[in-house]
């Protein structure tokens, strides 16, 4: 198994910076070879048209010896074992020399008369490394062949090469930091689409935006496209099963309401069995159109209880009924709206039915859970039924026929969720129910 | 006492219309949202009983629509959706009770009696004019704590002027509010049964207020000239 990279990005840096670390040395060191022939050649070159210059100024004097007509220009002739020599031979004897050499020789090689001259490296006795060009010629009025040789000293040369190498490697350096820069900007820059794709998935997850907005780049566009295409598919997947629970009940209750006014209030047990067929009918509604837990939907709860209380108003106004609740800020449900509210809305509505003027719901939060407590000041339940319900949601509509029905319906969507229902005795004087639901943990955008 | 049902099932509409009848209302009916909105948007009436799921137009759109025109009307919402989002819809719509299907035919009549009630401005369930009493519950007239027998016209004109006792009402709203769609609306009968009433209860109840109607009043001075 290759061992994963942490991220794209990580990825493309390093692949460049590979690319730059071979690179580099590779250019650099081809410059510096090269650079160091070409010096070699054109001091070999100097050499050579100095060479010629000597000779051309070699005259044979009416002695019959050799002289030179004209000195050559260049003072480091003139400057004692400067490595800049020069020397005119024949019959191993160097018949005339520069200044610098001195009281040294340059040893000259005699070779065969030769129209070009020959170059060797030599090393003197001062231990200089030296160039060497010498050329064997005849010269008129002597029966000797004469040899010329020029020496250059080879190290001004190495001192051009070490100074070129020391800019070559820094450039080469400067070159490679700017790379790498370069390569982290463009990443970034190449990379800003993807992020932003990122981004907008984690607002669909959370429930802030519906769809993913389209980045501008044709490759992720595709992408965000197809992602759209599954959101879609996915919400009205969703909403297709709701509504044909919803209307599935519409289609059996409607004449479930005949069939019951049509029947005479003696036939008790057959009234029975129409309100056991209404209970099966909404209770598995009920758990059938629950959303149930989808990542990232959220709903405030503020909102609803506010709804609910309006409609629960409406709905007891009889009873000039006090509603208290206190909902914290952040309290939020990692859920559906809907099937808050059918949880809420049951269980208020049954506080409302018990209660003798007052009605509190109130939200605490404790890290990832929601607790909302609705209470009333009504009489309340024994506590032997409420162990019952604790237990099991589906003792209450045995227990308690008519109210019992709402409760076991929020437990089942409590449970749904991987939370509970949990009934106990309030303060107020009747009955508090605590609802025990995932909390989420981000703040609706 | 006029209501509207709107509900497009023939056999569940004619058995609220039949309760409703007996009942002592004046029943007019609709069978789809379109007649249901006109109907509510053109007639008077003291409570429409409007089920959400009507064909052409459905009951929350229509319901909507009436309270965004300024009608008043207390409306009793049937559904058979049963979770407390269509239920929490209504209210947003507008509607002041909802009955989830299948229900009682008798709590059909009792929450159209207390959203009547309400409607007019009265708390208790029991009307109450000197002798005259209206129990809204059993939807019964007494008179000096015997019972009263009227007419079913009776019934809902002396209804009508009880639930508005001490205001006066036109012959055309009396007419308006007691005869359904169907009948022949003729304002010289309402001078009529007002008589027949006076004789039951006593003149000094029911006075006629020259050129704009009658009141129901428990004042002791006997009125009108």
């Amino acid at each position: 198994m290759p061992k994963a990279v942490s991220s794209l990005k990580t990825r493309l840096v390093l692949a460049a910076l590979a690319w730059v670390a071979v690179a580099i040395p590779i250019g650099g060191g081809g410059l510096m070879l090269s650079f160091r022939d070409t010096l070699a050649d054109s001091f070999d070159e100097r050499l050579t048209s100095l060479l010629g210059i000597l000779m051309g100024s070699a005259e044979i004097a009416p002695s019959g010896d050799i002289v030179l007509a004209r000195p050559l220009g260049d003072p480091r002739f003139e400057q004692v074992y400067s490595g800049w020599y020069w020397s005119i031979s024949h019959n191993q004897r160097n018949v005339l020399r520069s200044r610098s050499l001195w009281d040294q020789e340059l040893a000259a090689q005699t070779g065969p008369v030769s129209a070009t001259p020959r170059l060797r490296t030599v090393q003197d006795a001062l231990g200089k490394r030296l160039r060497v060009a010498e050329q064997t010629v005849d010269l008129p009025g002597i029966t000797v062949p004469v040899t010329f040789a020029i020496s250059g000293d080879l190290a001004s040369l190495q001192a051009d090469a070490r100074d070129f190498n020391r800019l070559l490697w820094l450039s080469l350096v400067a070159l490679g930091a700017g790379l790498v820069l370069a390569i982290l900007a463009q990443v970034s820059f190449g990379l800003r689409p993807l992020r932003k794709v990122t981004a907008n998935i984690e607002r669909v997850r959370m429930g802030a935006v519906q769809t993913l907005e389209a980045t501008g780049t044709r490759e992720l566009d595709t992408l965000v496209e197809e992602i759209n295409t599954l959101l879609d598919q996915n919400r009205n997947t969703l909403e297709r099963a709701r509504s044909n629970a919803a209307d599935l009940a519409h289609a059996l209750k409607t004449p479930l309401s005949v069939i019951r006014s049509a029947m005479s209030a003696e036939k008790r047990d057959d009234l029975l069995q129409v309100e056991a067929m209404q209970r099966i009918i909404d209770r598995h509604l009920a758990r059938a159109a629950s959303a149930g837990p989808r990542r990232g939907v959220t709903t405030p709860v503020q909102p609803v209880v506010a709804a609910l209380v309006r409609g629960m108003s409406k709905i007891h106004s009889e009873r000039a009924l006090v509603f208290e609740t206190q909902i914290e800020d952040g309290a939020i449900f990692a859920g559906d709206a809907e099937d808050l509210e059918e949880m809420l809305g049951n269980l208020i509505d049954n506080a409302c039915k018990w209660a003798r003027t007052r009605v509190t719901v109130t939200t605490r939060l404790q890290r990832q859970e929601l607790q909302i407590e609705i209470e009333d000041d009504g009489p309340g339940i024994p506590r032997e039924q409420q162990a019952l319900g604790i237990e099991r949601g589906q003792r209450f509509d045995e227990s308690t026929p008519g109210t019992g029905l709402g409760l076991a319906i929020v437990s089942d969507l409590a449970t749904l969720y991987g939370g509970a229902l949990a009934l106990d005795s309030s303060p107020l004087g009747g009955l508090r129910a605590r609802l025990q639901l995932p909390a989420s943990a981000a703040q609706p955008a | 006492m006029r209501v509207l049902v709107a509900e497009d099932e023939p056999n569940l509409a004619a058995r609220i219309a039949a309760r409703l009848t007996t009942a002592g209302f004046a029943v007019d009916m609709a069978h789809d949202g379109r007649q249901a909105h006109f109907l509510g948007d053109t007639e008077a009436y003291d409570a429409v009983v409007l089920d959400l799921g009507l064909p052409q137009q459905d009951g929350l759109s229509v319901l909507e629509q009436w309270r965004a025109s300024g009608h008043k009307v207390p409306v009793l919402v049937l559904t058979a959706r049963s979770r407390w989002h269509e239920k929490l819809a209504g209210f947003n719509a507008g509607a002041d009770d909802y009955l989830v299907k299948p229900f009682e035919m008798e709590e059909v009549v009792v929450r159209l009696r207390a959203l009547i009630r309400r409607s007019t401005g009265h708390a208790t369930s029991t009307l109450q004019c000197g002798p005259l009493r209206l129990d809204l519950n059993a939807g019964m007239f007494e008179l000096n704590d015997e019972p009263l027998e009227l007419t079913a016209q009776e019934h809902r004109i002396l209804s009508y002027l009880m639930h508005h006792q001490g205001k006066v009402v036109s012959r055309t709203e009396l007419a308006e509010h007691v005869y359904d769609r169907d009948s022949e609306r003729d304002s010289n009968v309402i001078d009529v049964l007002i008589s027949r009433i006076r004789r039951k209860v006593g003149a000094r109840l029911i006075a006629t207020i020259r050129g704009r109607g009658f009141m129901l009043s428990n004042a002791p001075a006997s009125a009108g000239p």
